[in-house]
């Protein structure tokens, strides 16, 4: 399937935040509730549609354990795109937010739009982090908030898709450069008329099928 | 897909693509490739080892007289799981191999001690430690009932009541367990790690091979052993801790051997061996030996890896962790398992390599050369798994070449999954791994026989043997 734009995006929080139930959700539309915990990277995708494009989302899903950190940074580097994942039900994962920031804007480009995500919103009576708490954090850095449901996936595709809108946007502003892949953008098949890589016109089946 | 699944080793030809870079130029390539072939249908997989054929290896003491012999064969046909849980108490540690029956017994006997005496003090060490949320550490947060004690939970007749039959082993067992309270007293820990590990902990014992019987099920007794197991490891191993992936590996223990305690000590046993990979230097260290293997054995493969964004190789981290566990079913994925630990291959050839360099360290020093010691990557570390992981990469090369990037590379290796023949795979790796000693012997060898003055003979040896080296301490 042919895209107009591919957007990289990372997933990043504390260990059981639910990292892999959100993107089992927006990819797979369903909830696993017992889901192996995920060891160093793993790897979903989407298509999406903004004003009118399609838009590939390539993202990435990292582990949660600080010592696989050396292995996930990596992946920082080419993402155009996080969502900075938190359990509103422990508090813990909430204050380890600023380590997270942190350690993403130290090894990812400038302009990654960062979105931070508050979720399990079904275990309401068990929630230890006020909404309020997730909006003042966000306002302090720079980010843009919304609280989730992996479960029920309530606003799982506004997470996704609100992320998206605003790196649509900055590449109509001029501020990404979307010439340059370390930015996390590429342009689809039929915008860019050759790939380095690839025999020339299997890319777009390639990149929708994958390669085996 | 799984093109190789029903095929024989023997009529296996599929490795000859590697000469598919031959038209590269990589005539190197295509060296190692000729070898692998050749390896391939020499070599052969056994029926696993029996409970009979396990009996033969004992004398009359019950002493285990041939390891070697042992090793072999766990590792051309793994264990009939009949008698799996008698053998991997020797695999992994449990029983010393030179261990006699009767050293077992009250081997095991301390091992219940000591087991129970390390349990309790971490328990205790939280209790007075004033943390409001000391009893939520102590128990499992999921834990909703009180039921949830694991004491005992799955020990068979206990060696220890074994022992106490009489009243000469009675005071026997007073003293032991002296022993193993003072053992217990004298462990390292450190308090804000240890409750740290407590709360990962807690976050995965509850997704733990959820779909196996053995874990199925709110509230499962066995959770609880997984959990107390996972903690008094962490406790006690506070430069390691507890790190994710531990779990898969405990829990494939426990359903085995299917007793806490012993599941504890092989589990113990099989960490503090590999403990570097769980930590972040060591997982960065292993990637890097992956790289170097890979790059000597395919190259053309790694650049490409290179070109696509992925020559760091973390889409293999999964399988080195976990043993490539999350690969296969459960029962090949047990005995990939206890076959890479028979770790046969490497202690032979680790033999033979080192006779060799023993061996030509004596020439020169006889010959007047000096000596000087070089920091090199030893053959010795690239261990059997890694030849596995190029394997199953190799195996699959001409899917891996025609992926476009990072994510289409991720998404083959995902699909590869449950689908690997693990006999297959084995036959394979095997062949690698003798091919590739092989060629690292040939490369020595070429250079000996050239006819020329003797010193110059082992100057140049010594020139190659370096360059050999310096490859191999080549990080990208």
């Amino acid at each position: 399937m042919s895209y107009a734009y591919l957007f990289k995006y990372i997933i990043i929080g504390d260990t059981g935040v639910g990292k892999s139930c959100l993107l089992l959700q927006f990819t797979d539309k369903r909830f696993q509730p017992v889901h192996d915990l995920t060891i160093g990277v793993e790897f979903g995708a989407r298509m999406i549609t903004i004003d009118g494009k399609q838009i590939k989302l390539q993202i990435w899903d990292t582990a949660g354990q600080e010592s696989f950190r050396s292995i996930t940074r990596s992946y920082y580097r080419g993402a155009a795109g996080a969502l900075l994942v938190y359990d509103i039900t422990r508090r813990d994962t909430f204050t380890h937010l600023t380590t997270w920031l942190e350690d993403a804007r130290q090894h990812s480009n400038s302009n990654m739009v960062i979105m931070l995500i508050g979720n399990k919103t079904d275990l309401e009576s068990r929630r230890d982090v006020k909404k309020e708490e997730g909006e003042a954090f966000a306002r302090e850095h720079g980010l843009i908030f919304m609280e989730t449901s992996a479960k029920t996936a309530a606003n799982v595709e506004e997470a996704f898709i609100n992320t998206a809108k605003e790196i649509y946007e900055k590449i109509q502003e001029g501020v990404f450069d979307i010439n340059n892949e370390a930015n996390g953008i590429k342009i689809g098949p039929q915008h860019s008329p050759s790939s380095p890589h690839a025999p020339s016109g299997s890319l777009g089946q390639q990149a929708g099928g994958g390669c085996c | 897909m799984a093109d190789g699944l029903t095929r024989r080793c023997s009529y296996d030809n599929s490795f000859e693509y590697v000469d598919f870079t031959d038209a590269s130029g990589f005539s190197n390539q295509s060296r190692i490739g000729r070898l692998i072939s050749e390896e391939i249908s020499s070599n052969s997989r056994s029926q696993p080892l029996t409970r009979k054929d396990f009996n033969n290896f004992f004398d009359t003491d019950g002493r285990l007289v041939d390891e070697h012999l042992l090793r072999k064969t766990i590792f051309k046909g793994g264990v009939d799981p009949e008698v799996r849980p008698d053998v991997w108490r020797f695999l992994y540690g449990l029983y010393p191999l030179t261990s006699t029956k009767r050293e077992r017994q009250l081997l095991l006997a301390e091992s219940y001690l000591k087991y129970e005496a390390l349990k309790q003090r971490w328990k205790s060490i939280l209790a007075q430690s004033g943390d409001p949320e000391a009893e939520s550490l102590i128990h499992a947060r999921w834990s909703e009932s009180e039921g949830g004690g694991s004491n005992d939970v799955v020990q068979r007749v206990s060696p220890v009541s074994a022992l106490a039959q009489t009243s000469e082993g009675k005071q026997q067992l007073e003293f032991m367990k002296i022993q193993a309270e003072v053992y217990a007293g004298r462990q390292e820990y450190d308090l804000n790690d240890l409750k740290g590990s407590i709360r990962v902990i807690d976050k995965d014992v509850p997704r733990t091979d959820k779909e196996l019987d053995y874990f199925k099920g709110e509230n499962n007794p066995m959770m609880f052993v997984l959990r107390d197991i996972l903690v008094t490891f962490a406790a006690f191993h506070p430069k390691v801790g507890y790190a994710q992936g531990m779990n898969d590996i405990l829990s494939r223990m426990m359903i085995v051997l299917d007793s806490e305690v012993e599941a504890f000590w092989c589990f113990t046993w099989y960490i503090e061996e590999i403990q570097l990979d769980f930590i972040a230097e060591g997982m960065v260290r292993k990637l890097s030996l992956l790289r170097q293997l890979l790059e000597k054995l395919d190259p053309d493969l790694y650049n490409y890896l290179g070109i696509c964004g992925v020559d760091d190789l973390t889409f293999c981290h999964r399988w080195l962790i976990l043993g490539f566990k999350r690969e296969f079913g459960f029962e090949d994925g047990v005995k990939l398992f206890e076959i890479l630990s028979s770790h046969y291959l490497e202690l032979h050839s680790l033999e033979a390599e080192t006779q060799k360099r023993l061996q030509r360290r004596k020439n020169f020093e006889q010959e007047g050369g000096h000596l000087r010691s070089v920091d090199d990557v030893s053959d010795q570390e690239y261990t059997f798994d890694l030849f596995v992981a190029v394997s199953i990469m190799m195996d699959h090369r001409d899917k891996m070449f025609r992926c476009t990037d990072a994510a289409t590379v991720f998404q083959c290796i995902a699909r590869l999954s449950m689908n690997i023949d693990v006999n297959d795979i084995l036959c394979k790796s095997e062949a690698v791994f003798l091919s590739y000693c092989r060629k690292s012997v040939h490369d020595c060898f070429q250079v000996i026989e050239r006819p020329s003055s003797a010193k110059e003979v082992l100057k140049r040896g010594m020139v190659v043997e370096m360059q050999v080296m310096g490859k191999s301490t080549k990080t990208s």
